[in-house]
């Protein structure tokens, strides 16, 4: 059983063996996380073939300090699934309701709004999501369907813990938002 | 802030929508195992198209001044032109020896050129012959023209032969541009040499006139003509 550490270093020295193993060992996961956002099942598996390449390339920039293995791998596909959806979608000017920034509202608020059980409620959920954009809804997949670490979230979509707590805040506060309005 | 959130509602909604996510396909592996040659064949075009950008960088960035030097057939250097010019003058002297050959084919009767002093004097017809003699003789003389006995009276001294020469290969020699100090040097250069022939030609004529005079038991004017520079 290779180590993360081994694994990376059989593919720095190109070796078919190490990149076999990283693909046998992540590749679920990878397009776990694509499939989620692209519909097309050969789509997802080309993007995860692209992640692997891309990743087999790069290799040399991987810093075990900054993230483990899987989570750069998440990185390369959150970016290439992000510029596929951009590439493929129509540009969509989505009419925000600004009012919802100036709701002042606590997190223990919207947590016990957003946790009532009620399956109506998680049924307009469901479509709010499927409303967002892009980068919020694989946000909002990373934090409650794989449950990532914030960190970790930040690691992929490239920003801070801080930020990206902030982000997460208004997106809660606009499917809550939203929720009331249809209330 | 919560590192977590319960949020059960949204958690539930996102679990079923992706509830039914399909499986990676088994033919995955093989699919990537076939791609994966791409990986090399990508590398090769992009190490080729590397190896084109330096190349051409480095000729854009190649330093001007190494290139070969511009040749400019049509204009020669200003020193090889002046001493080309000069060469031509100084072979026509020491070629064709002009001087010989006005001796030789005029007679010694013949009044060929007035000297001022010359002209000016009107002594009696048994010295007119002399007179214009002295007259063809104030053309400098060469050796051959003066005879033994004069030689030997006046001296070694004869009309300053140029002795510069200048070969094929200092002609072919791209001598740069100079810088106006220095040829106007070169130009005063070529004006004492110029100069000092003269002076020599008339220093010569003095003393020949002063040994005819002194044959003749006559005095005669000597120029006291001083070149200063």
């Amino acid at each position: 059983m290779q180590t993360e550490k081994q694994i990376v270093e059989s593919v720095r020295k190109g070796e078919r063996e190490g990149q076999d193993e990283m693909l046998r060992r992540y590749a679920n996961q990878v397009f776990a996380m694509i499939v989620k956002q692209v519909p097309d099942v050969m789509d997802a598996q080309e993007l995860t073939q692209d992640t692997f390449l891309k990743a087999f390339r790069n290799i040399e920039r991987y810093n075990d300090r900054l993230s483990s293995l899987s989570t750069w791998l998440c990185r390369i596909a959150y970016r290439l699934t992000l510029d596929s959806l951009k590439r493929r979608r129509p540009i969509v000017v989505s009419l925000e309701d600004y009012s919802v920034w100036q709701t002042d509202i606590s997190d223990e608020e919207l947590e016990a709004a957003l946790s009532t059980g009620n399956e109506k409620r998680i049924e307009k959920l469901q479509e709010l999501v499927q409303q967002l954009p892009d980068e919020e809804r694989m946000l909002l997949t990373l934090y409650y369907f794989d449950d990532l670490p914030l960190k970790e979230i930040a690691y992929i979509i490239g920003t801070d813990a801080k930020a990206l707590a902030v982000r997460l805040y208004r997106i809660r506060k606009k499917l809550y938002k939203s929720l009331t309005i249809e209330h | 802030m919560k590192e977590r959130f319960k949020d059960t509602d949204l958690r539930e909604a996102l679990r079923r929508q992706y509830a039914d996510t399909p499986q990676l396909p088994a033919e995955f592996m093989d699919r990537m195992q076939r791609r994966k040659p791409a990986l090399r064949h990508r590398t090769l075009p992009l190490f080729i198209s590397g190896i084109a950008a330096s190349i051409l960088i480095a000729f854009l960035l190649w330093p001007k001044g190494e290139e070969a030097p511009i040749v400019q057939p049509e204009q020669k250097p200003i020193l090889v032109q002046q001493t080309e010019e000069t060469q031509s003058v100084e072979d026509e002297v020491v070629t064709n020896e002009p001087v010989k050959v006005v001796a030789e084919a005029r007679p010694l009767v013949k009044p060929a050129k007035k000297h001022k002093h010359a002209t000016k004097q009107k002594e009696p017809d048994e010295a007119s012959d002399l007179q214009k003699r002295i007259a063809e003789l104030t053309i400098v003389p060469t050796s051959a023209d003066l005879g033994p006995n004069t030689l030997r009276l006046i001296g070694t001294k004869e009309p300053k032969a140029i002795t510069t020469s200048i070969t094929e290969e200092d002609k072919e020699e791209s001598v740069p541009p100079i810088s106006p100090e220095r040829q106007a040097l070169v130009d005063i250069f070529l004006a004492e040499e110029a100069l000092q022939v003269v002076y020599e030609q008339q220093a010569q004529t003095e003393e020949l006139r002063a040994f005819v005079a002194d044959l003749e038991g006559k005095e005669i004017e000597t120029s006291h003509f001083i070149i200063a520079f």
